[in-house]
């Protein structure tokens, strides 16, 4: 089998906007997605005499971009921690007994032929990243990279019970914000 | 017998397979007395099923392009 080739020259035109749409469902802010796509490509240059065409040039700068979201996440900890103090006690959705608000009780929903609709992937993003950091966090790397609960835990540093807290936190607030910018309207 | 936010917790564990016989008992309980708990479950596995395939085009401008592209020649001299 041949082994597989690196052409810096043609990253940019081949894969920038492959890369950045990777990157856009996976952290809140658009700017922070572009910054992650350039720095991929100025890892994988330093690092092409690392690459030994075992696979291809596309599938390295993702595991690239991967690895550098990972690091994203990490270097967000001080804010992990701060939203973590005040998780407790910021939960609107339910009253002291733990019966749903009156204004966060789950109307239905039609969900026909959503899938394919642009405008409301758009308004999934924004619902998720209106999320704390922390949560979007989690809630990405579960669902939408389809870690499981022990591996997020470990990359991120957090113990169980808090990460069953902030999934909980993240879906409930994400399926309200759903429903008031979509589902109300 | 679990209230709204207690369902609503174990509707999320149970996507690992981490009820307790006890806990799904109860949860299959509750959904069955709560429509509100019940529409929750179900737009659960729907925001699930839809978070696998989210799926957004984006793209860098040329000018942005042009300037990376620049960057990275030239630290590749």
């Amino acid at each position: 089998m041949s082994k597989h080739q690196l052409t810096p020259e043609n990253w940019i035109n081949l894969y920038a906007d492959q890369l950045l749409s990777y990157a856009i469902v996976r952290v809140p802010e658009r700017d922070a997605a572009k910054d992650l796509v350039q720095d991929t490509f100025f890892t994988a240059l330093k690092s092409k005499d690392s690459f030994r065409g075992e696979i291809s040039e596309k599938n390295w700068l993702y595991l690239i971009l991967r690895s550098r979201i990972l690091d994203y996440y990490k270097k967000k900890k001080e804010v992990l921690e701060s939203d973590f103090d005040s998780d407790d006690n910021d939960d609107d959705s339910f009253d002291d007994k733990g019966h749903w608000m009156d204004s966060r009780m789950p109307k239905n929903w039609s969900t026909d032929d959503i899938i394919q609709n642009k405008e409301f992937m758009h308004t999934f993003l924004r619902c998720k990243a209106a999320l704390k950091e922390v949560q979007a966090q989690v809630f990405t790397m579960k669902y939408i990279d389809g870690e499981d609960s022990e591996t997020i835990c470990k990359e991120l540093g957090i113990s169980s019970s808090n990460y069953w807290v902030l999934i909980h936190r993240a879906k409930v607030q994400l399926r309200s914000c759903l429903e008031k910018n979509w589902f109300d309207k | 017998m679990i209230n709204c936010k207690e369902s609503t917790q174990l509707t999320i564990k149970k996507e690992e397979s981490k009820l307790t016989l006890r806990e799904k008992l109860e949860l299959s309980f509750h959904l069955l007395i709560c429509k509100y708990c019940k529409a929750f479950s179900k737009q659960n596995s729907w925001v699930n099923s839809m978070s696998e395939k989210l799926n957004v085009q984006d793209s860098f401008s040329n000018a942005e392009k042009e300037a990376m592209d620049a960057t990275l020649k030239d630290s590749n001299q």
